[in-house]
């Protein structure tokens, strides 16, 4: 295996197939071959006489096809479905193809050894990697309750959403974030909201979860008046926080928000619970909207960010809104992600996604 | 339909050529020159255009941003090189347009 196609493995594992091909060599062996949406654009790249650097098919809403070229006949070429296409497509304009360029002229032979120097954007990978710390364990969350799932769909490599899980003795705690940018400045401010709120549960003596938020958003104000005092920017950074309580030895569950949406399913319907929107934080004690109700009559409970409600159609004109969103919940033919998953696409279509969305379902 | 293409060229400059071909006739409806009519045909006569939705192509010598419509037509825009423009609010008008030609 080449230094390329060891650096791509590495990073990027999930990728359906790629390979380094030489069109004017026999590829019939090829695993990209066999497949049918990609081997048409095999064969155009062998006949066609297009001169090109990179081509992009987006193949169907979720696989494309990523080739780039490598000298006169060679090609990097990438089937993918479920890795980021953006940080792939930042890692390959980072890879450096000078090296490789060398080989012009020389015998095709698609199993020859390449060398390239590579330069990836290593510092975006790492971004990735370091928000990612602070994602809760899918499977220590899944245990608590009879089910769980998230769709945590960031509008760039990284994002101002996250979720975040905590036990206090026979209380489960469970938050979805949704902080003020996305993309890097609201990953920057994730990681700062994650450890104060990890900070204020660690303070919190399971009464009244309300406190919590009231410690965080304490902590929060906090830190924007150190920021303003000793910086010329006089803003700092906010948060909205829906924080589910479940008090398993109680039977009750209750709901903190400062603008995160809520929905109760039960067998006799769905409860929208509405979140006023917070716009500042000197007296939040008020501001936060709190409900408690008993878990026993709950089939499942639902917290959202705004990304989703505010998600555009295909044809850019009309938002999901929060009917939208709990027509998926009525109408859900799955428990699961892949269902949520497949309804907001099918909403947005080609369009592109204009916030970070968190989507968080759970099965009593 | 002719001014829905002068107003996004007036709104787009990034905008050289914008061309429509029509994959049941194999003819292109609209064609503003012939920079792109090898690369589409060969594209339509060995099936890629059954397998795509859009395609962005970048050489040297220009960009090429090719997209679906309807009743068979795709938009073939030739993209003029280093000129900055919002990729997303292009996508979005140039969709827009394709698919409201009857």
């Amino acid at each position: 295996m080449s230094n390329l196609e060891t650096t791509i493995t590495e990073n990027f594992p999930n990728l359906e197939s790629f390979s380094i091909l030489d069109t004017l060599a026999d590829n019939s062996d090829s695993e990209l071959q066999n497949q049918p949406s990609v081997s048409p654009w095999l064969n155009w790249l062998k006949y066609s006489k297009t001169k090109f650097d990179n081509l992009t098919v987006q193949l169907t809403d979720e696989s494309s096809l990523i080739i780039k070229s490598i000298g006169d006949s060679k090609h990097l070429v990438i089937h993918n479905k479920r890795e980021n296409t953006t940080l792939l497509n930042n890692f390959l304009k980072e890879v450096d193809i000078s090296a490789i360029s060398d080989t012009k002229g020389q015998k095709s032979d698609k199993k020859e050894v390449v060398t390239p120097v590579l330069k990836p954007d290593l510092k975006m990978m790492d971004a990735v990697r370091i928000q990612k710390l602070i994602i809760p364990r899918f499977e220590d969350i899944k245990k608590e309750f009879k089910n769980f799932f998230v769709v945590h769909e960031q509008q760039d490599v990284v994002g101002g959403d996250f979720y975040w899980y905590s036990r206090k003795g026979n209380q489960t705690l469970l938050a979805i974030v949704d902080c003020t940018g996305h993309s890097v400045e609201g990953a920057m401010t994730s990681m700062i909201c994650n450890s104060l709120l990890n900070q204020a549960s660690s303070d919190f003596n399971g009464d009244n979860v309300s406190e919590l938020l009231k410690n965080f958003y304490t902590q929060l104000l906090k830190y924007n008046k150190t920021t303003s005092e000793t910086t010329d920017y006089n803003y700092g950074i906010g948060a909205e926080v829906g924080l589910f309580s479940f008090n398993h030895d109680k039977g009750i569950v209750s709901f903190c928000t400062t603008g995160i949406s809520a929905v109760i399913k039960r067998e006799n319907g769905i409860e929208h619970l509405k979140a006023k929107k917070v716009i500042s934080y000197e007296n939040i004690q008020q501001s936060i909207t709190q409900t408690s109700f008993p878990m026993n009559d709950v089939v499942g409970i639902y917290g959202f960010t705004d990304g989703l409600a505010d998600q555009f159609d295909a044809d850019d004109k009309k938002k999901l809104g929060t009917r939208g969103v709990l027509k998926m919940i009525e109408d859900e033919e799955n428990f699961d992600a892949e269902y949520y998953l497949s309804e907001i696409n099918k909403w947005k279509g080609d369009n592109i996604q204009y916030d970070d969305i968190t989507l968080v379902g759970i099965a009593m | 339909m002719q001014e829905e293409l002068k107003a996004i060229k007036r709104e787009f400059s990034v905008i050289d050529e914008f061309n429509i071909y029509n994959t049941e006739s194999k003819q292109f409806d609209m064609l503003e020159s012939d920079h792109c009519v090898d690369m589409v045909q060969s594209m339509d006569e060995l099936d890629c255009l059954n397998e795509m939705n859009q395609i962005n192509l970048n050489s040297e010598e220009a960009n090429y941003f090719i997209i679906k419509g309807i009743n068979h037509r795709l938009a073939v825009i030739r993209l003029k090189n280093k000129v900055d423009y919002n990729k997303a609010l292009f996508t979005i008008k140039v969709k827009t347009l394709i698919k409201s030609i009857e």
